[in-house]
Formats: C-alpha cells, sequence, structure tokens
C-alpha cells in the first residue's frame, strides 16, 4: 500500500512538472510570435501550436476571404531552428513558401478572390530536438 | 524479492526523473546542448511522404466573426438589432453547453455592434459576456483588467475589436490548458453559426451578391468545425442533436457549385506581401439559399432557446 501511494506521488509530481514545463514552453513561443503581430492585425481568436516528432509537419487547411488581407506568424520555441511554412491551393499547386525567403516568420497575403489552402509546417534544424510550433493568422481591416 | 523504496530512493527517483526537465528548459533559454539528441531531421521537401499531423482542434473559424461585421458595415447595410441575441435570454443558459455556445453568439454580436459604434448595446453586450465568463469559469482569460480595458475603449471600435479577439485567444489557449477543449470548441461554433446566421438574414434581405458568395464559401469552414466537434458527439443527446444539424447542413452545402482556376502569385518581397491572384467562383441558387439560411437559422435557434 505503502509503496503503491509512493509510485503514484512520484508520477503525480513528475506529471505536474511536466505539464508546467510544457505550459512555459508555450508562454514563451507566445511571446515570441506576438512580436511578429503588429496591433492593425485582428487574429482569428486563436493559437495553433503543435508539438513536432522528427520526419513529421503540421498541417491544416483554411478559407482565406478574397480582398482581404491576412497575416501568417510562423515560430517555434527551439533554438537555432526555422519554422518553415507553405501555402498551397487545393490542387497542391505552392502558392508560397518562405523557405525561399530566408525562412522569414511573417508574410502578409493579399487575397484577391476567396481561395481554400492548406498551410504545412515543419522545421528545419541540424539537430532535431523535440519542440512546440505555432501559427497565427490575423486579417487587415 | 519485492523491491523496498525507501524515501532516499524516491528522492533519487525524481531526481533522475526531473534531469530530463531541467534539461528541456535551459535549451530553451538560450544554452544549446552540443551533444544532445543525435536524430536528424529532415530537409523540407514539399512534396515527401512524411507523416502529417493537424493541429489539435484546428479550427479556423473564418470569416471571424470581425470579418463579417467589418463586410456588412462596409457593403452600406444599416445596422440592424433584430438579428441579435437579446443580452435577456442570458438567463436561460444555465448549462454549459448553452453558456459556452452563447459565449460565441454574444462575442459575435458585441463586434457586429461595436463596428457600428454603438455604445450603449455595446456595454449590454459586454456584461452579459462577463456573466457568461464567471459561470464558465473562464475568469483567468477574462479577467478585470480585460473589462476595464474594454470599458475605457469602449468608444474606440479598433482597440475594442483587437482586445477581444486577443482575448477570445487567451481563453482558447486558457481552455487547452485546462483540458476544456470541448469548451473553445463549443464558443467557437457559437461564434461561426452567429457570423453566417448574420450574413444569411442580411444576404435574403439584399440579395447582395457579395454576402451571399461569402455564405457560400462556408464549406470548408464547416467542414473544419464538424471535425472538432465530432469527438463530443457522444457527450449527451443534446451534443449529438447539434452535431447532427450541423452535418445535416454541410450536406447542403455540397450542392454549392465551386470553381477554382490557379495563377502564378506576385511577391513583392520589400513589403513582404504576397498577392494571390488565383480566381474562385460560387454559384448558389435562390433554393440553396433558402434551405440554406432556414436550416443555419434552426441551429441558431437550438443554440439561443
Amino acid at each position: 500500500m505503502n509503496r503503491t501511494l509512493t509510485i503514484a506521488f512520484v508520477t503525480l509530481a513528475f506529471l505536474t512538472l511536466l505539464s508546467r514545463s510544457a505550459v512555459g514552453q508555450l508562454n514563451q513561443l507566445q511571446h515570441i510570435c506576438s512580436l511578429y503581430f503588429s496591433p492593425e492585425y485582428i487574429t482569428d481568436g486563436q493559437e495553433y501550436f503543435a508539438q513536432l516528432k522528427p520526419d513529421q509537419k503540421v498541417e491544416f487547411r483554411t478559407t482565406f476571404f478574397g480582398d482581404n488581407t491576412y497575416r501568417i506568424v510562423a515560430c517555434t520555441n527551439l533554438r537555432r531552428s526555422d519554422v518553415i511554412f507553405s501555402v498551397y491551393d487545393t490542387e497542391k499547386n505552392l502558392l508560397f513558401t518562405n523557405a525561399n525567403y530566408n525562412n522569414s516568420p511573417y508574410w502578409d497575403f493579399r487575397f484577391s478572390s476567396s481561395v481554400t489552402c492548406i498551410i504545412q509546417v515543419d522545421v528545419q534544424n541540424q539537430k532535431f530536438t523535440p519542440g512546440y510550433v505555432m501559427l497565427l493568422i490575423g486579417y487587415k481591416p | 524479492m519485492p523491491i523496498k523504496i525507501n524515501t532516499r530512493g524516491v528522492y533519487f527517483l525524481l531526481l533522475i526523473l526531473l534531469l530530463p526537465i531541467a534539461f528541456t528548459n535551459s535549451s530553451c533559454t538560450g544554452r544549446q546542448d552540443k551533444k544532445a539528441p543525435s536524430a536528424l531531421h529532415q530537409p523540407y521537401k514539399p512534396d515527401t511522404l512524411s507523416f502529417l499531423i493537424k493541429f489539435e482542434s484546428s479550427l479556423f473559424p473564418l470569416p471571424s466573426p470581425y470579418q463579417v461585421a467589418h463586410l456588412v458595415k462596409n457593403l452600406g447595410i444599416p445596422f440592424n438589432e433584430n438579428i441579435l441575441n437579446k443580452t435577456e435570454n442570458q438567463k436561460q443558459y444555465t448549462t454549459s453547453l448553452k453558456q459556452a455556445l452563447n459565449l460565441g453568439i454574444y462575442g459575435t454580436n458585441l463586434s457586429y455592434i461595436n463596428i457600428y459604434e454603438r455604445t450603449p448595446q455595446s456595454i449590454s453586450y459586454l456584461n452579459t459576456i462577463k456573466k457568461l465568463t464567471q459561470e464558465l469559469g473562464l475568469t483567468p482569460a477574462f479577467n478585470r483588467t480585460f473589462f476595464e480595458g474594454i470599458e475605457r475603449n469602449i468608444n474606440s471600435k479598433d482597440s475594442l475589436l483587437v482586445m477581444l479577439s486577443r482575448t477570445y485567444r487567451v481563453a482558447d489557449t486558457y481552455l487547452r490548458e485546462s483540458d476544456r477543449t470541448e469548451i473553445g470548441a463549443l464558443i467557437l461554433a457559437g461564434g461561426w453559426i452567429e457570423s453566417v446566421y448574420i450574413l444569411s438574414r442580411l444576404a435574403k434581405s439584399t440579395s447582395n451578391r457579395e454576402l451571399i458568395n461569402r455564405l457560400g464559401e462556408q464549406k470548408h469552414p464547416l467542414d473544419n468545425l464538424i471535425e472538432v466537434l465530432t469527438p463530443l458527439y457522444y457527450k449527451s443527446a443534446e451534443y449529438a442533436e447539434l452535431i447532427d444539424m450541423f452535418i445535416d447542413l454541410a450536406y447542403e452545402f455540397d450542392g454549392i457549385i465551386y470553381s477554382y482556376s490557379y495563377k502564378e502569385p506576385k511577391v513583392d518581397v520589400d513589403n513582404k506581401i504576397i498577392y494571390i491572384n488565383s480566381q474562385s467562383r460560387v454559384i448558389i441558387s435562390e433554393y440553396h439559399l433558402d434551405i440554406i439560411s432556414n436550416k443555419i437559422e434552426n441551429i441558431r435557434n437550438f443554440m439561443i432557446e
């Protein structure tokens, strides 16, 4: 009984500290990302973050509406790492990748017509360590 | 033979367990361990078969409530108070499902009111939002500082929109961190349905092509929303009914004709702007517009009643 309680305590302490560590990393990531998100852009109300493991990319689909300008910010809390984000249309035509522009973390997109896009996010560093990536999207009123 | 664990042993075990965390944190704060993990990360290739993951509960509820409000105002359509959910209804929302859905709805309403600079109504809707956030235990995100800041900027529509959208973002993160993602999903669902409800009501009453097109372009956002809500299906009969209504609405969106033609984008490197020149077109019949509008209204009624 005593042994079970001890193991439970240690496991709980470990998980609590691990969770705090993750929250700390996310807070740090929020701060980094916000630096590129200037006040004239209105966020869509969500922060998109994911933990990346080797050989993983993050992907999602979203619709951008015509006659609107959007800002996409992608960042990571990994040191000496760059986030690469690429925007495709649903026919898999590459519309943009920041990989062609020194992996610069933010870009503005002016859509003349509404387009549903697939955004892929990847981290580039020579020695992979697990970490988080975050993406913010906002539009300019 | 059973293993005997004494107190010293526990401390030692705890130390062993904590060491990796200490190293993780040090790498985040600047020190890069040169002997750290050896697994090489593959360079980026757009068409590899790398394992893809999705953002947890990812959903871009575009157009955001703020975009809809801006669009409507820019088209010169007059303010219509009758399309909003009345603040008096808030008292009848006693379940977390209804409270979260209506927090999203009232947030959209506040954006709409704010764009039209209706200060007295803004204060009333803000107070309603405050009550719902307290009932949902969201005070860490919607704290006193937030409401004081909003009250100070009540006459500045741009500041209020920025503050409101940022706070919904903070709330979303707070809910994820506290394992209450379902509340975040419901807030989004409420915000989305109210946005498309406003769009559909105004599209029908004005026959404005831009509003009709914007409504017709909601297929993918709706698919995303259903994906986020589906894990909640078996929580209760009420959840199941709500999700079934969304699925039913998605079938109607399948009837809309959508065409797309790719055109090469142009990049303005100096200003960091990419001009996306691809063209899309939506063809939606009067029949479909009516059916979709009615189904949106039914879902909205389910939420606000």
